[in-house]
C-alpha cells in the first residue's frame, strides 16, 4: 500500500477563483482532493473483515434455530467432538453475564434479562444462534454441526403483530409481547423497560372485517389542538389503512468477524459505522473494561444503520478464541446474514386525514402497531409520528403507537399461519388482509428459459430449452436440467415437457456430474406422479389412452374397482385402478390409481413404473412377486387383478 | 432434511478422487444453497489437509494445477470442486475478489478469464488452466501507475463502501475491450450484473465513464 499517497490526503491543484469563491484556510473546500481510502480500494488492497488472516486461525461456523420459537430441551455433541480437527463448541453456557450500559449521556442502563446475547437455549426467532463449531476448517466445522443432534420443544410464535393482539393470541416471548415502560415517579427517572401483555377485545378486531386496521388500547399516546373541531372542519376527510414492508440492510459485506486474544486483551477484526459505539458493545456483552478491547475497523462494506453498533454475534469468534487459545474467524454467508443482520421495521396503521378547501391539514389522527421483532424495543413507532408531525404541520394531530414483539427477526416475508387458530390471513396487493378457511392457488408451468434463450439456447417443447440426454444445450459448456428443459420420456422416445421436482433432480445430478467432465446420460422419465387432495390419493404413470393413441400405439384400457387389502381385515378401502396396454404387442403402456390416502397409492403406481421403465408386458406384472399380507393387500395385488382383467378383455 | 441421505452416496466418483470427507452433499449444497435452516455449508473452504496433521496420500482430494494469474504461473493445490473465488482468496491470498453473495447474483467477485467478465464465485478453478486471469490486483503496473479505469474512480470519488468496486471495476475494463466508446446507457447495461448496495450508482457510472475516457486516452497516448 501506498502510504505516502494516504497519509498526506494529497491537495491536487487548486485554481485562483475557487479560492476566490471559498476563502482561504478551506483544505478541501473547492479543491480537487484524493480521499484517504481511495487508492487501497481501487487496487484490492483494501481489507475487509473476512480478508485479514492469523497464524494457526481457526473457523467456526453457527448452528441456526430451524424454528421461531423454541425451548432447547437437550444438546447432544458427542459426536462433533470426536471429529478430527474440531476444537471446541460454545453454547449459551459459555457467555459472560449480562453487564449494565453505560450510554453516551452517562446514564446507566441495567442489564436486561430479555436482551439478546449472541447464543439462546431460547431461540426467539427463526435462524437465531444456538450454539458455534470451531474448528481447523469451516468444512470440518460444518460437519460437526450436522452431527449435533437437539431436542427442541416448540413454543407458540408470531409472525404478524395483530395475531398476537387477539384477545387469545399467542405470545412471541414467554412473558409476554409488548415492551412497556413503567412510569416516572417524582423521585425517580423513567423504570428499566419490562415485556408486558396486551390483547385488545373482539370488537376491537370487528374493524378488521371492515378491512380496516383495528385500532385497541395502546401503551403511547400524544396529542395536541383539538382534534374534533379540526374535523368538523375538514371540507374532506380520507381515513385509510396502510402497511409498509420490514426492510433489510443487505449489506453487500455481511457481519463475518475475526478475533484473538494476546496479553489480556481482546482483539476483534470487523465492520462498524462507529467505532466509538462498537468498542463499548465488545465490552458490555463480554462483560471486560472496554480497555481490555481493541477493535479493528479498517473498511466496513456497507452499514445502513445495521453496524452503529455492530451485532452481538460478534463476541462468538472471541469467547471461541478465548477457549481454542486461537485466533478464530467467523465468515457469515449471506443466508445467515438474512437471519441475524436484522432489518428495519415494517408498520401496519392507519391515517385519518381532515382537509381544509385549501389542502391545510386541520386535523391528523394517526395509529401505528410496529413489528418489534423479539429483542429490545425499537424506536420507529414513536419516531413515525414526530416525524408525520415535522413534515405535514397539522393544526391538530393525535399520535398513538404500539411496538409489538414478534418472532420474526423483522426480516422476513413469510405466509405462516396464526397457531391460535385454523384461518388464514392473506395480505392482498393493496396491504389489506383478509381472513380465509382455505386459499386455493390456480398456477400453471412455464419454462423459465428467457436468459438462456437470450443467450442463443435453442427452445423446444412449450418454450422449455432443448437439451442432450447428458442434459448439454446447443451452447457450449451450458448444461441446463430441471424445469426450464425438455424431458426425455422413456416410452414415447422423444422430448417432452414434464415439471416435476423428481426428474429436476435426477437431470441436477446427470448435469452436475457432466459438469464436471462426466459423460452421464439421464435415463428418462416415464412421467410419474402422486398427488394427495384433503383424503385422496391420485397417482398415475406411462401414457393416457389418448396420449398411447397419439404416439401411434393400439392402446387397450380397462378399469378395476378393488378393495386395497382382503376385505375381512379391517380398514379395507376400494380404490379404482385404470390399466393402458398394447393391443398388438401386449406392452405395459401406463396405469392410473385413485384411492384412499391409506392404500398405498403412489407405492402402487411405483411398481407400474419400475415395470415400464424395463419395458414390461402387461403380463409381466401379473407374474411379478409382490409382497402380501392381508392387511396390506391380497395374494393377488390391485394391480395384479387389473393385469388380468386387461388379458380377458384383449383374448 | 429429508433429502439428505440420498446425497450421500457417491459411488458414481471414482474412489480416489473422492476428498478425505468432503461428500458431493456439501459441494451441492455450496453451489446451489440448500436454504435448510439448520445447516451453514454452503460457504465453505477446507485447510490443506497438511494442516490437519493426518496422513492423506499424494492426489487426493486436492490437485496441483498451474494458474496464470495477474501475468504469473501460480501453482496451487485446489480440489475438484473449488471455486476460482474460492482459490484467489484463500489460497493465493488475492483478497481484493469479493465474496458478497457467493451465489452468482452480486457481481462483486468479477474477475476476467481471457478478458472476458466472469463470476469467479460460479466457474470452478480447474476449468481455468490454460486461460490468463486477471484479477483487480494485477490491474496497476509494477511501479504503482493505475489501470485509466482504477484512475477514473479516484478521479469521481466513485462508490461508497466500495465492497463491490472491484467487481464493477473488472467489469467495465473486460467491458471496454468489445466497446471502448460506450455511452452512458451502454456502459449501465454493460455493468448491470454488478449490484452496489449503496446504490451508488450514478456516482459510480460517472466514474467509470471517466474510467472509460482514461481508457481512449491512454491508448491514443
Amino acid at each position: 500500500m501506498d502510504n505516502k499517497r494516504l497519509d498526506n490526503k494529497k491537495v491536487v491543484e487548486t485554481t485562483k477563483a475557487a479560492e476566490r469563491e471559498y476563502g482561504v484556510g478551506h483544505k478541501l473546500i473547492g479543491k480537487n482532493y484524493e480521499t484517504a481510502d481511495l487508492y487501497a480500494k481501487v487496487t484490492g488492497n483494501a481489507k475487509y473483515a473476512e480478508d485479514f488472516r492469523s497464524d494457526g486461525m481457526l473457523f467456526c461456523k453457527l448452528l441456526l434455530s430451524p424454528m421461531p420459537h423454541a425451548r432447547v430441551k437437550h444438546i447432544d455433541a458427542r459426536a462433533a467432538l470426536a471429529i478430527p480437527g474440531v476444537k471446541a463448541i460454545l453454547t449459551a453456557d459459555d457467555l459472560p453475564a449480562p453487564a449494565d450500559t453505560l450510554t453516551d449521556n452517562g446514564t446507566v442502563v441495567k442489564a436486561s434479562k430479555w436482551g439478546e446475547r449472541g447464543l439462546t437455549m431460547e431461540p426467539v426467532y427463526q435462524g437465531e444462534p444456538i450454539l458455534a463449531v470451531a474448528a481447523i476448517d469451516e468444512l470440518t466445522a460444518a460437519e460437526a454441526i450436522e452431527t449435533i443432534q437437539i431436542d427442541f420443544e416448540p413454543l407458540p410464535f408470531v409472525v404478524d403483530p395483530l395475531d398476537t393482539l387477539r384477545p387469545s393470541g399467542p405470545n412471541p416471548r414467554t412473558d409476554g409481547n409488548v415492551w412497556t415502560r413503567p412510569p416516572a415517579t417524582a423521585s425517580q427517572g423513567p423504570g428499566a423497560p419490562t415485556v408486558t401483555e396486551l390483547k385488545w377485545t373482539e370488537s376491537d378486531f370487528a374493524e378488521l372485517k371492515k378491512g380496516r386496521l383495528p385500532m385497541g388500547k395502546t401503551p403511547d399516546e400524544w396529542m395536541y389542538g383539538d382534534l374534533d373541531s379540526g374535523f368538523k372542519n375538514a371540507a374532506l376527510v380520507l381515513d385509510e389503512t396502510f402497511v409498509t414492508p420490514d426492510t433489510s440492510h443487505q449489506t453487500l459485506e455481511t457481519r463475518s468477524a475475526m478475533a484473538y486474544w494476546q496479553n489480556g486483551k481482546v482483539y476483534i477484526y470487523t465492520g462498524t459505522q462507529s467505532t466509538a459505539q462498537t468498542l463499548p458493545a465488545i465490552a458490555r456483552w463480554l462483560n471486560i473494561d472496554p480497555e481490555k478491547v481493541v477493535f479493528i475497523s479498517e473498511y466496513t462494506g456497507g452499514g445502513f444503520g445495521s453496524k452503529i453498533t455492530g451485532g452481538v454475534s460478534m463476541i462468538i469468534p472471541a469467547l471461541l478464541a478465548k477457549k481454542t487459545n486461537a485466533p478464530v474467524m467467523m465468515r457469515i454467508s449471506r443466508e445467515e446474514e438474512t437471519f441475524i443482520g436484522r432489518a428495519r421495521p415494517g408498520f401496519q396503521g392507519r391515517m385519518k386525514v381532515g382537509f381544509s378547501k385549501e389542502g391545510r391539514i386541520t386535523a391528523l389522527d394517526m395509529f401505528v402497531i410496529c413489528d418489534n421483532g423479539p429483542y429490545d424495543a425499537v424506536g420507529d413507532a414513536p419516531s413515525s409520528g414526530r416525524i408525520v408531525s415535522l413534515l405535514y404541520q397539522p393544526q391538530a394531530m393525535r399520535w398513538r403507537g404500539v411496538t409489538v414483539l414478534t418472532s420474526t427477526s423483522a426480516s422476513h416475508i413469510e405466509s405462516v399461519s396464526s397457531m391460535s387458530g385454523a384461518s388464514l390471513s392473506v395480505t392482498d396487493s393493496a396491504g389489506a388482509r383478509h381472513a380465509a378457511d382455505l386459499v386455493l392457488l390456480a398456477v400453471g408451468v412455464r419454462p423459465a428459459s428467457e436468459l438462456a434463450h437470450a443467450a442463443g439456447a435453442t427452445q423446444g417443447a412449450n418454450g422449455a430449452l432443448v437439451v442432450t440426454r447428458q442434459m448439454r444445450t446447443n451452447l457450449p459448456d451450458v448444461l441446463a436440467a430441471g424445469d426450464c428443459v425438455e424431458t426425455y420420456h422413456r416410452l414415447l422416445d422423444k422430448p417432452v415437457y414434464i415439471s416435476l421436482g423428481t426428474i429436476a433432480h435426477k437431470q441436477g445430478r446427470v448435469a452436475g456430474e457432466n459438469a464436471l467432465g462426466g459423460q452421464r446420460l439421464f435415463a428418462g422419465a416415464v412421467g410419474t406422479q402422486s398427488l394427495k387432495v384433503f383424503d385422496l390419493a391420485v397417482a398415475r404413470t406411462g401414457l393416457l389412452e389418448r396420449e398411447s393413441r397419439a404416439a401411434g400405439f393400439d392402446p387397450l384400457t380397462v378399469e378395476a374397482k378393488m378393495f386395497d387389502h382382503k376385505a375381512y381385515f379391517p380398514g379395507a378401502k376400494r380404490l379404482s385402478v385404470r390399466l393402458t396396454g398394447d393391443r398388438k404387442t401386449d406392452r405395459l403402456l401406463g396405469a392410473q390409481i385413485i384411492g384412499d390416502r391409506t392404500s398405498e397409492i403412489s407405492k402402487r403406481i411405483d411398481v407400474v413404473a419400475a415395470a415400464l421403465f424395463q419395458d414390461a408386458r402387461v403380463d409381466d406384472l401379473n407374474d411379478m412377486d409382490l409382497s402380501y399380507t392381508p392387511p396390506f393387500s391380497s395374494p393377488w395385488d390391485p394391480l395384479q387383478m387389473a393385469a388380468q382383467i386387461w388379458m380377458q378383455a384383449r383374448s | 432434511m429429508a433429502e439428505k441421505a440420498s446425497f450421500k452416496i457417491i459411488e458414481d466418483l471414482p474412489k480416489e478422487d473422492v476428498p478425505k470427507a468432503i461428500s458431493r452433499r456439501n459441494f451441492i449444497k455450496g453451489v446451489i444453497t440448500s436454504g435448510v435452516a439448520v445447516s451453514s455449508a454452503s460457504y465453505l473452504f477446507r485447510a490443506s489437509s497438511l494442516l490437519q496433521g493426518q496422513q492423506v496420500p499424494a492426489g487426493v482430494g486436492e490437485r496441483l494445477i498451474t494458474l496464470n494469474v495477474n501475468g504469473q504461473q501460480r501453482r496451487v493445490d485446489v480440489m475438484k470442486q473449488e471455486t476460482l473465488a474460492w482459490t484467489l482468496r484463500y489460497k493465493l491470498g488475492l483478497t481484493g475478489t469479493k465474496l458478497g453473495c457467493d451465489r452468482a447474483e452480486c457481481g462483486s467477485c468479477t474477475v476476467l478469464i481471457d478478458d472476458i467478465p466472469l463470476y469467479s464465485c460460479s466457474v470452478l478453478t480447474h476449468t481455468v488452466r490454460g486461460r490468463k486471469v486477471m484479477t483487480i490486483e494485477g490491474l496497476a503496473r509494477p511501479d504503482g501507475t493505475l489501470h485509466p479505469v482504477q484512475q477514473g474512480v479516484i478521479d469521481e470519488q466513485g462508490f461508497q463502501c466500495a465492497f463491490c468496486m472491484s467487481g464493477f471495476i473488472m467489469t467495465t475494463v473486460g467491458y471496454l475491450k468489445s466497446n471502448p466508446n460506450p455511452t452512458r446507457q451502454e456502459l449501465a447495461h454493460g455493468v448491470s450484473g454488478n449490484l452496489c448496495r449503496c446504490q451508488d450508482y450514478d456516482k459510480i457510472l460517472t466514474a467509470l465513464m471517466r474510467g472509460a475516457d482514461n481508457t481512449r486516452r491512454s491508448l491514443l497516448g
